[in-house]
């Protein structure tokens, strides 16, 4: 109880820092007190300004530092658990803003963008039918991202 | 046969009739006015306790009239009345399997956060502030099982969400669930107890990203900036993180 300080995580779950936005911005909303919305704006604006840093530019790694505030480091992107919501709020996000904050839908576009080049397979099944499945990628920068569907 | 009153007794009563007309209509309207809402009323605890690193400038919500965005939802056709049935049989089916397992939440974990499926009882593994209550509002509501709804938010009134019997808070779980659950329900419903409740809760966290660089602690030890400000008594039915 010695009122010490505290510090964020060396190495948090970007669901975790992105999963925030609605909930505090709906809040601002309702009682016009903007230090909400101002907390999770300065988080979207650092995952904005580094989205074509990573090595799967365009998204983010599943864990990135939110001491150094490097949010580009890191090898490991995904649509799975600790790494979805962040990508899921964002055009929610945009559309609880009345679309009057247009990085929102900007960035949604560009992970989009990358997740059907690189985060689905399409394989067959036994009667022909084209299946469509999403896995992890690893991407190291150097030789393209390598896709891991736990098969 | 009626009784002809005096002129002068009738234009007082015509008089007297709209002044207290306007005088009623007036105060009320001055009653509205002077209205504060629940929320507002609330100070938060945690105003006690000193911000360690203040933002030095706070972003506004963006002003602007709202964009006419697309729809999103299907335009489905005009409904037969045979699939109809389906749908009403089907929904209805839902619905009783939702009745069933909020019976249980009911008789085995009122106010707790979640049922123990295996062993019965309950668990706190959320906060302890009847997790799966809060989050449940919105279906309540939407499934149209408002007598429950009404007795669910009289049990919200009663938590109190500036301390907690667990240690250490998610503030993920917690924003997700918890805030999420009593402004959605809230957005449905307009109870003003749930908006205070968010905003009682929207004071704890967000003293969370009280941190150097403002972003804030995942997992967060709630107590240590707490400055003695609030007691803590542990869970005796807790799963700490």
């Amino acid at each position: 109880m010695d009122g010490g300080n505290q510090e964020p995580v060396a190495s948090a779950a970007i669901a975790d820092l992105g999963s925030l936005s609605l909930e505090f911005t709906r809040l601002s909303q309702l009682t016009g007190d903007a230090r909400y919305f101002d907390a999770i704006q300065r988080i979207t604006d650092l995952f904005a300004s580094q989205q074509n840093q990573t090595a799967l530019p365009g998204m983010w790694p599943v864990h990135v530092n939110a001491q150094t505030l490097d949010f580009h480091s890191g090898n490991g992107f995904s649509f799975g658990a600790m790494s979805d919501s962040l990508y899921e709020y964002l055009p929610k996000q945009y559309m609880l803003l009345g679309g009057l904050r247009p990085e929102y839908r900007q960035m949604y576009e560009l992970v989009m963008e990358v997740a059907r080049k690189h985060l689905f397979i399409r394989p067959m099944n036994l009667e022909n039918k084209e299946l469509f499945l999403p896995g992890n990628v690893r991407a190291t920068g150097s030789g393209g991202p390598v896709l891991d569907t736990n098969c | 046969m009626m009784v002809s009153l005096p002129r002068k007794f009738t234009k007082f009563a015509v008089v007297a009739t709209v002044f207290v007309f306007v005088f009623y209509n007036l105060l009320s309207r001055y009653r509205a006015a002077r209205y504060i809402p629940l929320w507002q009323q609330f100070n938060s605890t945690w105003n006690n306790v000193p911000e360690k690193y203040p933002p030095t400038s706070i972003q506004q919500l963006p002003t602007g009239r709202p964009h006419q965005l697309p729809r999103i939802q299907y335009s489905f056709p005009r409904e037969r009345a045979d699939l109809k049935d389906v749908r009403e049989k089907r929904l209805n089916a839902v619905r009783e399997s939702f009745a069933h397992a909020w019976g249980g939440y009911k008789k085995h974990a009122w106010l707790k956060d979640e049922v123990a499926p295996l062993k019965g009882g309950h668990r706190d593994a959320w906060g302890g502030w009847a997790a799966t209550l809060v989050d449940s509002l919105d279906t309540l509501w939407i499934m149209g099982f408002k007598d429950e709804f009404e007795q669910a938010v009289d049990a919200v009134a009663t938590i109190g969400f500036e301390s907690s019997t667990s240690r250490i808070l998610s503030v993920f779980e917690t924003t997700i669930r918890y805030l999420g659950g009593l402004l959605a329900a809230y957005d449905l419903s307009g109870n003003e107890i749930l908006l205070m409740k968010a905003v009682e809760l929207g004071g704890t966290l967000y003293k969370a990203f009280d941190t150097p660089n403002r972003m804030p602690v995942s997992f967060w030890d709630w107590r240590k900036c707490a400055l003695g400000v609030f007691t803590y008594t542990e869970s005796t039915s807790a799963n700490h993180m």
